[in-house]
C-alpha cells in the first residue's frame, strides 16, 4: 500500500512539472484536475484505517469538485473568453521546468529540517507536497494569462491539501471545511471574474492589464478609442 | 457590542468564539466605523443611479452593480470581520479572514468598468494566494501543536498559549513566518501590498474607508494571534526583527509612492500601507510601543475613514482623482475642504490629534529600547510621507476652483456629518482618552506582552 501512496505522490509532482511544460492551456487544465483527483484519492488512502462517512464524503467531494466541476468551469470561461489556447509565460517553458526541478530539490532540503513529530504514512508526502506548493507559486508568478494564474492557484491548493492530509494527524473537520470553502468559492468567484474580464477586455492577458499603475507620465489604455494625452480625466 | 464593552461576555461554542480585550478593541473599531460609514452610505447610494453613465476617466459608459447586492455584501463583509475579532480557534480565524476576502471583492466592482475589474482581479488573486499560504502556516502550527503529546494541543488559542513550551520550535517558527507572509498580504504589508492601491482607488469611497479602517486591522489581528502563540512558547524574540523589518519596509514603500502621487485615492491607499507598517513596527519594538500600536490602530481607522469619505465627496464633484487638476476644494466645498485638511493633519500625526501621541509613544519606546537606526528610519520616513502628502493635500485644498464647478456646490448633511464625527473623535482622543478606553487598550497590549 505504501508503494501505491508513493506512486500517487510522485504522479502528483509529475503533474506539476507537466503543468509547467505543457503548451496548451486545455491540457494544463486536465493535468491540474488529475492532480486534484490524486489528492482526493490520497486523502482516502491515507486515512483508510479510519473509514467513516465523513471521510468518504469528503474524498468524493474533492474528487468531483477538482476533477469535474473546476475544469468544466474553467474551460467554460476560456470558451466564453475565446482566448488562444496557448500559455504565454514570462519565463519560457524550458527554463520553467528547470526552475520547477530546482523547487523540488529545495523542498527535499526543507523537509530535512522540518521533521514531523509522528511518522507520516510516507516519507515523500512532506517534500512532494511542499514541492507542489512551490511550483504552484511559481506558476502564479510567471504566467501572463489570468486562467493560468488560477491553475497555479489550484496547484497551490492541491499541495496544501496533500500536506494537510499527510502531515497533520486526524484532519480536523474545520480544516476540511476550510479547504473546500477556499477552493470552491474562490475558484467559483475567480471563474466568474474571468468571465467578466472577457467582456470588459478583449483578452485575459494580465500583463496588459496595466491601466492601474503608478508612473509619472500620462495614463495610456491600449484599447482607448480616444487617446487621452493628459491625466486630467476630464469633465463630461 | 456596547454591552460587551461593559461586561465581557462568556465564550460560546466550546470557546471557539470568545471575546477578549484584543478582540473587543478591534471589534469596537470595526463596528463604530461601519456605523459611521453606513450613514454616509445612505447619501452615497441615493446619489448613484442605475442608469449607464459616462466614466470620469475615459468617457466610456458603465453602470453600477445592483444596490441590493451592494448592501447585502456590505453586511456580510461586516459579519466576516466581526467573526475574525471573535475567533479563538486558529482554523476558524482562517475561515473568517477568507470570508472577508470573498465578501469584499465584489464590493470593489460596484462601478462596473474595466479598471475596477482589474482591481478586483488583482485583489482576488493576491489575497487568495495570501490566504492559501496562511492555511499552510496554520497547518504548520497544527503540526507544532501535535508534538505536545497526548494527541497534541489542538488549535485553540488558549491551549496553544498555555501549552507553549511543548510546541515544536522549528515548526512553530516556520509556521509563523508563513502566517506572517500570508496574513500580511491581506494587511497590506510590503512587498505583498500590490493589490492595495488599485483596490482602494477603484472601489467606492465608503468601501475603501472600510477596507483601510477595518479590514486591514482584522488581518493585523490574525497576525497578532499568531504572535500570541509565539509568546506562549517563549519565541517572541524571533518575531521581533521580522516585525520591525517588515514595518520599516512598508513605511519606505509608502513613502516612495506617495511623493508626487498623481491620484489622491492611491495616495490614501499608500498612507494605509505606511500606517500598517507603523503598527507592525510598534509590535516589533515591544514594551510601551505595543500600547502605542493598539492606540494607533484606533487613531488610524478614524483618520483614514474620515479621509476616504471626504475623498468621495471631492470625487463626486470634481469627477477626477487626479492630484494635478483638483484645486480649490476649500472654496468649492468648504465643509469637505476643511475636513480634508483636518484629515491630513490627523493622518500625518500632528498634535493634538491622537495619531501624534500613538506615533510618539512608539518612537519613544524604540529609542528607549535601543533601536537607534530603526528610530531614525522611522522618523525619517514619517517626515517624508508628511511632506509628500502635505504638498498634495494643500495644493488640492487651496486656490481657486475650476470654472466648470460654478458656484459653491451645496453639500449634503449626510455626506458631511459622518466624516465630521470621525474627525471630532480623532481629535478628541488626542485630548482625552476615556478611562474605559484606556483600560481596554492597556489590557489588549498586556495580552501581547506590552505595557
Amino acid at each position: 500500500m505504501s508503494t501505491i501512496i508513493q506512486s500517487l505522490l510522485v504522479s502528483t509532482v509529475a503533474a506539476s512539472l507537466l503543468a509547467l511544460g505543457l503548451k496548451r492551456i486545455t491540457h494544463i487544465i486536465w493535468v491540474v484536475a488529475a492532480q486534484g483527483v490524486l489528492a482526493g484519492v490520497l486523502l482516502f488512502l491515507v486515512h483508510r484505517h479510519e473509514v467513516n462517512y465523513r471521510l468518504i464524503v469528503l474524498a468524493l467531494v474533492i474528487v468531483i469538485l477538482k476533477g469535474i466541476i473546476m475544469p468544466w468551469l474553467i474551460r467554460r470561461s476560456i470558451r466564453e473568453a475565446r482566448i488562444v489556447d496557448v500559455t504565454e509565460p514570462y519565463v519560457g517553458r524550458g527554463p520553467s521546468l528547470l526552475i520547477g526541478l530546482g523547487f523540488i530539490g529545495a523542498a527535499f532540503v526543507l523537509a530535512q529540517s522540518l521533521v514531523p513529530p509522528s511518522p507520516p504514512p510516507s516519507n515523500l508526502i512532506e517534500p512532494l507536497s511542499l514541492a507542489t506548493v512551490l511550483i504552484g507559486l511559481q506558476v502564479i508568478v510567471t504566467r501572463r494569462k489570468a486562467v493560468n494564474q488560477v491553475l497555479g492557484y489550484l496547484m497551490l491548493e492541491n499541495g496544501i491539501l496533500i500536506f494537510g492530509l499527510g502531515i497533520v494527524p486526524g484532519l480536523p473537520p474545520i480544516i476540511e471545511v476550510g479547504i473546500l470553502l477556499d477552493l470552491f468559492v474562490g475558484v467559483f468567484v475567480m471563474g466568474i471574474t474571468i468571465f467578466y474580464i472577457n467582456r470588459a477586455f478583449d483578452h485575459i492577458d494580465t500583463s496588459r492589464m496595466d491601466a492601474l499603475h503608478d508612473d509619472h507620465g500620462p495614463r495610456r489604455w491600449p484599447f482607448a478609442i480616444r487617446a487621452r494625452p493628459g491625466d486630467d480625466g476630464g469633465a463630461r | 457590542m456596547i454591552a460587551a464593552w461593559v461586561v465581557g461576555p462568556a465564550p460560546i461554542l466550546d470557546g471557539w468564539v470568545a471575546l477578549d480585550s484584543l478582540g473587543l478593541l478591534f471589534l469596537a473599531i470595526t463596528s463604530a466605523l461601519f456605523l459611521v460609514v453606513s450613514v454616509y452610505g445612505v447619501h452615497y447610494l441615493a446619489s448613484e443611479t442605475n442608469a449607464p453613465r459616462a466614466d470620469f476617466v475615459e468617457g466610456a459608459f458603465f453602470s453600477n452593480g445592483s444596490e441590493h447586492l451592494f448592501t447585502g455584501l456590505l453586511l456580510s463583509f461586516l459579519a466576516a470581520m466581526t467573526l475574525v475579532t471573535l475567533s479563538h480557534h486558529l482554523a476558524l480565524l482562517w475561515v473568517a479572514v477568507e470570508a472577508t476576502t470573498l465578501t469584499s471583492a465584489p464590493l470593489i466592482y460596484f462601478h462596473r468598468h474595466h479598471r475596477s475589474l482589474e482591481a478586483t482581479w488583482k485583489y482576488l488573486i493576491v489575497a487568495s494566494v495570501g490566504i492559501a499560504l496562511a492555511l499552510l502556516g496554520t497547518l504548520f502550527i497544527a503540526v507544532a501543536a501535535e508534538s505536545g503529546g497526548d494527541g497534541g494541543v489542538g488549535l485553540m488559542l488558549g491551549d496553544l498559549v498555555d501549552g507553549g513550551t511543548r510546541l515544536d520550535s522549528t515548526w512553530l517558527r516556520a509556521g509563523f513566518v508563513i502566517l506572517l507572509v500570508g496574513y500580511g498580504t491581506k494587511m497590506g504589508i510590503a512587498p505583498m501590498h500590490t493589490w492595495l492601491p488599485d483596490a482602494h482607488s477603484e472601489s467606492p469611497s465608503l468601501v475603501s474607508a472600510l477596507m483601510s479602517g477595518a479590514l486591514l486591522n482584522t488581518a493585523f489581528l490574525a497576525i497578532l494571534r499568531a504572535y500570541q502563540v509565539l509568546m506562549g512558547a517563549d519565541e517572541a524574540d524571533f518575531a521581533q526583527s521580522l516585525f520591525v523589518g517588515f514595518g520599516l519596509i512598508s513605511m519606505a514603500t509608502a513613502a516612495v509612492f506617495i511623493i508626487r502621487q498623481m491620484d489622491y485615492k492611491r495616495m490614501l491607499a499608500y498612507s494605509s500601507i505606511e500606517h500598517m507598517g507603523i503598527l507592525m513596527f510598534g509590535i516589533g519594538v515591544g514594551g510601551d510601543a505595543i500600547f502605542g500600536a493598539m492606540f494607533h490602530a484606533l487613531n488610524h481607522s478614524l483618520a483614514k475613514g474620515l479621509l476616504f469619505l471626504v475623498a468621495g465627496n471631492v470625487l463626486a464633484v470634481y469627477h477626477t482623482t487626479s492630484t494635478r487638476t483638483v484645486r480649490g476644494v476649500l472654496s468649492a466645498l468648504p465643509a469637505s475642504g476643511l475636513l480634508w485638511v483636518a484629515g491630513f493633519f490627523a493622518i500625518a500625526g500632528t498634535p493634538p490629534f491622537g495619531t501624534f501621541f500613538s506615533e510618539f509613544i512608539i518612537l519613544r519606546s524604540a529609542v528607549d529600547g535601543g533601536f537607534w537606526f530603526e528610530s531614525i528610519a522611522y522618523l525619517g520616513l514619517l517626515l517624508l510621507v508628511f511632506i509628500g502628502m502635505a504638498t498634495i493635500v494643500f495644493r488640492m485644498a487651496q486656490g481657486a476652483h475650476p470654472e466648470q464647478l460654478g458656484r459653491q456646490q451645496r453639500e449634503r448633511i449626510l455626506s458631511i456629518a459622518p466624516p465630521a464625527v470621525l474627525a471630532v473623535a480623532a481629535l478628541a482622543v488626542g485630548f482625552y482618552v476615556p478611562p474605559s478606553l484606556h483600560q481596554l487598550l492597556t489590557r489588549a497590549a498586556a495580552q501581547l506582552g506590552g505595557g
